[in-house]
C-alpha cells in the first residue's frame, strides 16, 4: 500500500512536469510571489507594433509593486549627491517629462551638454539618449545618477543611502521579494516606472488608423490640412511643377521620420541643423562615419509642451522648427536622405505657405496628451 | 507490484502522448511547413552592407546600405497533385543596419503552411496588394515601424534600395530607390527543377535567390549618374525599376 502511494505520487508529479513543460511560456519571467503584473492598458495601435521592437526584458516585467517603487525613486532627490536633484527635476510631468530648459541644471549648478528628452512609450524605443549611448533602458536609468554634472553619485553610495531611508527596505521587499537594496534592483524599478509612462490619450490617438473619411469628422479643417501635409511625402524630381501652393499635391515630409503610434522612426539621422557639426552625436558611439553628426529622431508626442527643441535646444518655438525645415536645412554629409531628396521645390525645400505652416502646428497640438500630464499614477508620490 | 509498475508505465505513456495536445498521430496531416530562405545576392556575390564593392551594368561602382522588400501572397502550382494557395500573407525581407535592433538585422526566412502535395511551380508577389493596402490591418511586418510606409494607411514602399555610388566625377553620392505604387505590385513565377514535395506534418526547406544587381539591369539599365533616386509612388523611374523585378528572383544560384 505504501508502494502504491509512492507510485501514485510519482505518477502525479510526472504528469505535473509533463503538463508544465508544454505551457510554452518558459516560466523564468513568471511574476514574483505576491506581485501583480502591471497592466499597460495598451490601445490597439501599440498592440500592433511588431514585438521585436518591445524592449521589456523577460527578467524585468513590470509589476504594480515595482512600478510604485520606481515612481518613488524617480521623484526622490536623495538619489543625488546633495539631495537636490531627482530624475523628475529634468523630467517634469506637466511638461511631458521635459524641463523647459535649453540645458538642464545639475546638482552643483552646472548645465548638461544636451536638452532633456521627453519620456513616453519608451517600451518601444531602441537606443537611449540623443546619442544612443545606452543600449537598454535598464542601463539608461542609472547613467544620470552617476553623471558628474547631473546627480553625481556612485552606485555604492545610492545603495547605502537608500538602505537608511525608512520606506525603501519594505518597498524593495514588496517588489523583489527581499529587503535587499542593490543597484540592479534600483535600475529594474526605475525602468519599470519609466516604461509604465504611456502616452496614448491624445486627439491624434482618436484618429490613428481610421480612414480619412472618419478623420475629417474628428479633426477641424485646419488640423486635417496639417495632418495631410505632415504625412505626405513629396519628391521634387517627380513632382516638379505640380506641387505649387494651392494645389492638392503638397507635402511637408514630417511623417517619413515621425510615424506610427510612437511618432518616431527610432533611427539616428542628421536633420541638417549645421553643415559642419561639433557635437557628433551617435557617430563616436557607433564608431561609424555615416553616423557622425546624427541624433536620435525624437518622438513628437506632446511636442507643444516640450520646448525648447532639438538636441541642443536651439529653437524656442514650433514656428522656428518649421522655418528650419522649410528654408534652412544645411547640407551636412550625413543629412537624412528623405530630407535631402524631398521638397515641394527642388532642391529639397518645402516652401510652405503661412496657412500651411499654421495648419501643421495645429496638427502638432493634437499630439498633446492631457491624461499624461494629469494622471496621478505618474505624479510625485511624496506630494500625496 | 509488477502489475502496479505496468499500470504506471501505461498511464505515463498515455499522459506523454496527450500532454502536448498531439493525439491524432494516426491521421495523415493535410499540410506541412515550408521554410523558404531568401538569399540576397549582388551579381552573384554575397550581400555585405556598406562596402563599395559592386559594379552595375552601367559601370557604376556602388554599395548597399539598406535593403528591404515585401514578398506576399504565395501560390503553389502542380500539374500532377493540384494547386494550393495558402491564405494571404505578407513578408518583409530585411537586410539593414538597425541600431535599435542591435546593428546588422537580417530577416530572410518565410515559414508557411502548404497543403501536402507535389508542385512544379511557385508564384509570389513583390509588394502589397490593394485590398490589404486599403483596408489593413497594418500589423507585424506591415507595421510602419519598419520604415516601409509613407503614412500609416497602407501607402507602402514595396522595395527599398539605399546605397552609395561613385559619380563620374569621382565623388561619392547616394543612390536611393523607394519603389511603390499599385502598378508595381507584380507576380513572379518560378519553375522548380524537380517537383517540390510537401509531406504532411513535415518541414521542407527551399531557397529563393534575389539578385539586387538585376534591379538595375534588365530590361532597363539604370545609370546612377543620370537617375540616382526616386521616392514617389508611380514615378517613371519607379516604373522602370518595377519592370526589372521579374528577373531578380531565381530558384538556383546563378
Amino acid at each position: 500500500m505504501k508502494n502504491l502511494t509512492t507510485i501514485t505520487a510519482l505518477f502525479l508529479f510526472t504528469c505535473f512536469l509533463l503538463v508544465s513543460s508544454c505551457d510554452g511560456d518558459g516560466g523564468d519571467d513568471d511574476p514574483k510571489k505576491d506581485t501583480t503584473v502591471y497592466d499597460y492598458e495598451l490601445t490597439q495601435a501599440f498592440k500592433d507594433i511588431d514585438p521585436v521592437f518591445d524592449n521589456q526584458p523577460e527578467d524585468n516585467v513590470a509589476t504594480n509593486e515595482g512600478v510604485e517603487l520606481g515612481r518613488h525613486l524617480f521623484y526622490d532627490p536623495r538619489l543625488s549627491k546633495n539631495n537636490t536633484i531627482s530624475c523628475a527635476s529634468c523630467h517634469k510631468q506637466e511638461m511631458a517629462f521635459t524641463d523647459g530648459e535649453r540645458f538642464s541644471l545639475g546638482f552643483n549648478g552646472e548645465r548638461t551638454a544636451r536638452n532633456s528628452m521627453a519620456i513616453a512609450n519608451m517600451r518601444w524605443h531602441g537606443l537611449f539618449f540623443w546619442d544612443g549611448r545606452a543600449p537598454t533602458l535598464e542601463e539608461q536609468v542609472l547613467m544620470p545618477i552617476q553623471d558628474p554634472v547631473e546627480m553625481g553619485m556612485t552606485l555604492e553610495e545610492v545603495e547605502d543611502k537608500l538602505k537608511d531611508i525608512d520606506i525603501y527596505p519594505d518597498m524593495f521587499e514588496s517588489a523583489f521579494g527581499s529587503k535587499e537594496i542593490t543597484s540592479d534592483r534600483v535600475s529594474k524599478a526605475l525602468s519599470q516606472f519609466v516604461r509604465s509612462i504611456m502616452s496614448q490619450g491624445s486627439k491624434y490617438d482618436q484618429i490613428y488608423g481610421l480612414p480619412d473619411s472618419r478623420i475629417k469628422n474628428i479633426f477641424t479643417d485646419e488640423e486635417y490640412l496639417g495632418f495631410t501635409l505632415f504625412k505626405t511625402h513629396i519628391d521634387p524630381d517627380y513632382g516638379a511643377g505640380i506641387n505649387k501652393p494651392g494645389t492638392a499635391n503638397r507635402g511637408a515630409n514630417c511623417g517619413d521620420c515621425h510615424h506610427t503610434a510612437l511618432l518616431t522612426n527610432n533611427l539616428f539621422t542628421s536633420n541638417g541643423l549645421d553643415s559642419i557639426t561639433k557635437d557628433e552625436g551617435y557617430g563616436p558611439i557607433s564608431g561609424k562615419e555615416k553616423y557622425d553628426g546624427t541624433f536620435k529622431t525624437p518622438t513628437l508626442r506632446n511636442i507643444e509642451l516640450t520646448a525648447p527643441y532639438m538636441h541642443d535646444g536651439r529653437f524656442q518655438t514650433l514656428e522656428e522648427v518649421l522655418d528650419h525645415y522649410d528654408q534652412h536645412v544645411q547640407d551636412h554629409p550625413n543629412l537624412d536622405i528623405q530630407i535631402a531628396e524631398a521638397g515641394n521645390i527642388y532642391p529639397g525645400r518645402l516652401d510652405l505657405t503661412n496657412k500651411e505652416k499654421n495648419a501643421i502646428i495645429a496638427f502638432l497640438k493634437t499630439l498633446t496628451d492631457y491624461d499624461l500630464i494629469e494622471n496621478p499614477k505618474y505624479s510625485n508620490p511624496f506630494d500625496e | 507490484m509488477n502489475r502496479l509498475l505496468l499500470a504506471f508505465s501505461a498511464l505515463l505513456l498515455l499522459v506523454t502522448i496527450n500532454s502536448c495536445g498531439v493525439d491524432d498521430s494516426d491521421k495523415p496531416e493535410p499540410t506541412g511547413d515550408l521554410e523558404i530562405t531568401i538569399v540576397n545576392h549582388v551579381d552573384g556575390k554575397d550581400l555585405v552592407l556598406d562596402e563599395m564593392i559592386y559594379k552595375n551594368e552601367a559601370g557604376n561602382d556602388y554599395s548597399v546600405t539598406r535593403w528591404q522588400y515585401y514578398l506576399s501572397n504565395f501560390e503553389f502550382k502542380g500539374e500532377k497533385c493540384g494547386d494550393d494557395t495558402p491564405e494571404a500573407s505578407y513578408h518583409l525581407i530585411s537586410v539593414i543596419d538597425e541600431p535599435n535592433l542591435g546593428g546588422l538585422f537580417e530577416k530572410t526566412t518565410i515559414i508557411m503552411d502548404v497543403a501536402s502535395g507535389c508542385y512544379d511551380r511557385i508564384a509570389f508577389h513583390v509588394g502589397v496588394d490593394d485590398e490589404r493596402r486599403k483596408n489593413g490591418p497594418y500589423q507585424g511586418d506591415l507595421s510602419s515601424i519598419w520604415n516601409m510606409a509613407w503614412d500609416w494607411s497602407g501607402d507602402y514602399i514595396f522595395m527599398k534600395f539605399e546605397g552609395d555610388f561613385k559619380e563620374d566625377s569621382g565623388d561619392e553620392s547616394r543612390a536611393i530607390y523607394h519603389l511603390a505604387g499599385p502598378e508595381l505590385y507584380k507576380r513572379i513565377e518560378l519553375d522548380f527543377a524537380e517537383d517540390l514535395v510537401i509531406a504532411g506534418g513535415e518541414t521542407t526547406k527551399i531557397t529563393i535567390y534575389a539578385d539586387i544587381d538585376e534591379l538595375f539591369k534588365n530590361p532597363n539599365t539604370i545609370d546612377f549618374n543620370k537617375e540616382a533616386g526616386t521616392m514617389q509612388a508611380g514615378s517613371p523611374l519607379a516604373n522602370k525599376l518595377g519592370e526589372n523585378y521579374a528577373n531578380m528572383f531565381s530558384l538556383a544560384k546563378d
